[in-house]
Parts: C-alpha cells; structure tokens; sequence
C-alpha cells in the first residue's frame, strides 16, 4: 500500500507540550521545569514515515514517549484517527493505542529475559484478547516469519540471540497487534551497520505490505535520510524545520539544520570538507524558571510543505 | 624505522573459559603506525578490534588474557624500543601513559565522580612526570586550554557530572595528552556523542596530533568517522585482520567481500539526492552465515 499524497492524516498533533517539574527544597516544591517539548504540530498519513531527527535533550524522544502516553501531555491536542488521545480516560485510551506501537533503542532492556521469545510476542495479544487463544501460537510463528527469523526460534530465551535479532523480536511484538502506526525511537542506533541496513529494509517493507505509518526517531541523519518521506527537525523542544525530505536535505534553510547536516561524517576520505574550525559551542539547557514565557515561533513557508522557523 | 612508533606481529589473544574452552578473539594480527599517521581499525561487534587495542597496553591482562604468539614493540620517541607482550606490569604502569595513551567511549565512566576534573589531570601528570603539586596544576590548566574548554578555569574546579558529554571527553583527551605520549588509542570515542559534539572531538584531535606530531590508532564501528580521520585503514573480522590499505583504496576500491559488503551497508548522506521516495539498501544480505564468513576470513 503506496502512500497517498491526498489522503486523510492518521496522526495529528497540535501544539503538545511536555514539562518535567524539577522538585526542591525542603517542601520538595516545584523549583523549575523542563521544557521537554514545546508547543509542537505535526500530522503523519497512512503510509507514511516521519522523521524526527535532533541531539541529546532535543525533546524528539519525549515527543515519541508523549504520543503513546507514557508522558502525559501538558497541553496540546494529539488527534488519531480522528480522535483525541489526551481528552480520553486511561482504559480508552489503552485500547485505542493498540494500533500505536512503539520500540526502543535497545531490544534487550525491553525483552523480558525470563520469558520465551513466543511468550513474549504472545503476551499483548492475550492481553488485548484480539483473537482466540487457540490461534496465537500460528500467527505468532507466522510474526516470527516476517520479520526474517525461524518458527523454531518460538522457545528461545532473549540472550541466545544477537542484537539484530532481538530487535526483529521486538518489531515482531509490535506487529502482533496489527498497529497502525509504528513509532521507532532510535530503532536502529544500537546496531552494527551491516544489521542496521538489514533492519531499515524490514521496516521499509513492513511499510509497503500493510501501510503502516512510522515516527522514526533518530539522531541519525544519513540513515533519515534513507527511510523518511518528511522530516522534522527538533531543537531545544521545538520543531525548527519541516518539510518533504527532499527538500530539507537539499535545500536546509534553518541555522541548525545547516550546521546539523555539515557536521554528518561524510563516508569518503576524498570527498572535499568544508572546514569546520574548532567550534566550542553546546546546546543550551531546556530547564526553565517557573515563570518563562515560551515565545511563539513564526514559520514561513518555503515551497510547498517545508516550513522554517523565522529566526531572530 | 626511526619513525615507527608501533608494530604489530601475528598477535594472537585467547581468553580463557570454564572447562579449558578458550575465546580465540584475535587470531593473527599484524599492523604499524609511524609517527604522525592515524590507522583506523573498523570492525563491527566482536571483531576484536577493542581487544587488539588493548593488548598495546596490556590491559587485558586484567581480563586474564593469554597471548600464544605474536609481538609487539612500541618505540617511543627518543627511546629504545619496548618489547610490550614480555614487559612487567610495573614497567606497564609507566609505559601507559609516558608513551602511549587512551580514551574511551564513554567518559563518565573514565572519570572519577567524587574528584574535581582539574585534579584528576593534575594526578596524572604528578604520577608520570616529576613535578610539585602547584607546577603540575599550572601544566593542567594549560592542558585544558589546549584542548579549548571554555571558561578553563571555572571547568578545571567542578565536578565530571557538570559539564557535558563533550566537554569531559575533551577532559579525558586533556589527562591523555599530558605526558605527550607518542602513541593515542581512540576507542570509539566520539560514539556516545552527537554529530555536531561528534565533528569538534574529531577536529580536536586531528588539530593536536599535528601540533604534537603523535601517532593514533583510531578504534571505531563508523565508515564515516574513518573516512574523516584515517590515513590507512585496517578492516578486521572474527579476530583477523581481512584487509588493509590507504584510506582512498579501501573506500573506493575495497577487495575484500566483507569490506564491501561493510561499505555497502553505510548510509551515505547525500546517497538520495534528487530521489522523492525512500529506498532500501541494497546488497546487504550478506552471503552465508557469520560461520561460514568467519571459515573464509
């Protein structure tokens, strides 16, 4: 299933924030906060793959974490499929993310290492009762076919298997529910690159046979560059540049994107480099006092679809 | 030769298991760096490439490692050569960091947390060279303007959790050079570091390795990293060194089918330039099994 240039968006986002109180003093107040996310939108259509790309402390994480609920939102709308996650009681909203999935940078804090790998598949499928229990095992072997790894594997332990492996497993987990969408937070950063090429063509055609929808958060800019449809670029919590991926690589128009993208390694001892100098220069710190007043950020529109934050 | 810092012959090292099952983790390895020159040793988890570089130092010692055969003989600037595989640990002690030293992935765990970052390089520099208290600080306040921390003075008196993962690298690269050793090892050292953090380390070093004319033996898992830093570049697999060559060889004209297929595997900025749609890589599915490679390495 192609992506649809013209179709309805499956995830909308308006304006989420996410603050992290910072808590002190004797009467353990609140002494300031994170401005982990700041007032950003975005939407992502069916098929689609969204990147979001930054460094350290950018906020592209908590952005992912929020989405899923494993943060709660400070404010803003996170729309799916039309309806409107933040607005909804924990049970609601637990069913209806069934069809959001996420998996992390390394597979093996997220597998548990007492249990099988087929138990561990299984689980959120008995979990959400999506099909009777006598045929889990079936479509967990068939799972286990798809993301490239053997029906014999069912009743291995986690340890006996390398870290391309585990992180088929963990794909193979969040495709038992038949999501949706799939938010991938740095997915592939924890393996070797022979793997990790591997693993992106597994989410690639994952994409193309059932039309699923990706967050694909990365710090990665050449392996971005490969796998997504649009990009946006955080930086200190906000989105600063979004657009077709195309035209973002192409053609960076804000600062930070610039200096993201010069700074890539280029794999070719040849090829001409720009000199960088000796830069000192750090990422300021998103930890606000408690009465900072965010400004709005303007964008504009450089051709159709990619949008830059004005900068003073 | 007066201008080989470091050669490497048939290196073997064998870790010893229960039950007289040995890893064989490095099977054969032969290199040399001269001075001035950076090799990169690449490889993905496992290969040995780590433990080839420690065995420099004899650090896997410590991991009771045994070395069946092989040689190697560092010759620091000005000095006789050191026959490092048969020296005592003693004289080990003063080897590491006189002649050679090392950095690391991870810095925070390099560090101690409890020591304020000025003394940790003032340490060192009391242990190798023989110099007072007030003179060795003086010497490290120096260190840390050399490898342009700002604000030098106000870093040198707090603590590793208050500066950022780039700034105590740049700690780190400070305690390393200031015996000025002829040989530095860099494990991966820019990995656990954002791109833009990632660019300034590696201007750094490349930077002091011209104003101090050492040698450098680059560990890394990133053909991007190598393809700004090295001069030649050793490609290692299961323990055996598959290919070698000058950096523009193996990057443009690579021999070995892991190397290819290693380089094929390597996103590449830029590789998408025009295209509207996402592409997967091709020629990934590396042919046989990791046994059956490790048959032909």
């Amino acid at each position: 299933m192609p992506l649809d240039q013209n179709s309805a968006p499956l995830l909308n986002v308006e304006g989420m924030t996410t603050y992290f109180d910072i808590t002190g003093g004797l009467l353990g107040g609140v002494t300031a906060r994170v401005h982990a996310v700041e007032d950003i939108s975005f939407h992502i259509k069916p098929a689609e793959t969204l990147a979001m790309v930054g460094e350290s402390g950018c906020g592209k994480s908590t952005t992912g974490r929020t989405l899923i609920g494993l943060e709660k939102a400070t404010a803003g709308k996170i729309e799916f499929d039309g309806v409107d996650l933040t607005a909804m009681s924990r049970s609601d909203r637990r069913d209806a993310v069934t069809q959001m999935q996420m998996i992390f940078q390394d597979p093996y804090s997220s597998l548990n290492p007492r249990q099988t790998v087929g138990t561990s598949i299984s689980e959120p499928m008995l979990v959400h009762n999506i099909m009777p229990k006598a045929d889990v095992k079936d479509h967990v072997v068939g799972l286990l076919r798809k993301v490239g790894l053997q029906p014999a594997h069912f009743d291995r332990y986690p340890h006996e298997f390398s870290g391309g492996q585990r992180q088929r497993i963990c794909i193979a987990r969040a495709l038992g529910l038949s999501p949706r969408m799939i938010i991938a937070d740095e997915a592939v950063s924890a393996l070797d690159v022979t793997i990790q090429a591997q693993v992106i063509n597994l989410f690639m055609g994952l994409q193309e046979e059932f039309g699923l929808s990706l967050l694909f958060i990365s710090h990665d800019m050449a392996v971005v560059e490969r796998i997504a449809h649009r990009v946006a670029v955080m930086y200190l919590g906000r989105i600063v540049e979004m657009g077709p991926r195309r035209e973002v690589f192409d053609n960076p128009q804000h600062s930070y994107t610039q200096k993201l993208l010069s700074a890539v390694p280029i794999a070719d001892p040849t090829a001409d480099r720009a000199e960088r100098g000796l830069m000192v220069d750090e990422i300021p710190s998103a930890v606000r006092a408690l009465d900072y007043k965010p400004g709005t950020l303007t964008f504009r529109e450089v051709s159709p679809g990619h949008m830059v934050a004005n900068e003073e | 030769m007066s201008n080989r810092v470091l050669e490497v012959e048939d290196l073997h090292v064998h870790f010893p298991l229960e039950y007289g099952r040995v890893v064989k983790a490095v099977r054969g390895v032969s290199f040399h760096i001269d001075r001035g020159e950076t090799l990169a040793i690449v490889g993905e988890s496992g290969s040995g490439k780590s433990v080839t570089a420690m065995s420099v130092m004899r650090l896997n010692d410590f991991l009771h490692a045994k070395y069946p055969s092989g040689k190697v003989t560092m010759t620091p600037m000005g000095e006789a050569p050191i026959d490092v595989l048969n020296e005592s640990q003693r004289r080990m002690q003063d080897v590491r960091g006189d002649h050679v030293a090392m950095i690391f992935q991870e810095p925070m765990t390099s560090l101690n947390p409890v020591l304020k970052n000025g003394f940790q390089v003032t340490e060192a520099i009391m242990r190798h060279q023989a110099l007072g208290e007030d003179e060795a600080q003086k010497r490290a306040l120096e260190l840390f303007d050399l490898v342009r921390i700002p604000e030098s003075l106000k870093r040198f008196n707090q603590y590793p959790h208050q500066l950022s993962g780039g700034m105590r690298q740049r700690v780190m690269i400070a305690m390393a050079l200031s015996c000025r050793p002829s040989l530095l090892i860099a494990d991966e050292p820019t990995t656990a570091l954002d791109v833009t953090i990632q660019a300034q380390i590696l201007e750094l070093i490349k930077q002091l390795q011209k104003e101090i004319g050492m040698a450098v033996l680059f560990i890394t898992h990133d053909m991007g990293v190598v393809a700004e830093v090295a001069d030649r570049v050793a490609v290692m697999l299961l323990g055996k060194k598959v290919e070698e060559g000058p950096a523009a060889d193996i990057f443009h004209r690579p021999q070995h089918p892991y190397t290819q297929a290693l380089l094929s595997a390597v996103p590449r900025l830029g590789s998408m330039r025009g295209k509207d749609l996402p592409e997967k890589f091709d020629n990934v599915e590396v042919k046989g099994t990791f046994a059956e490679m490790a048959e032909n390495a």
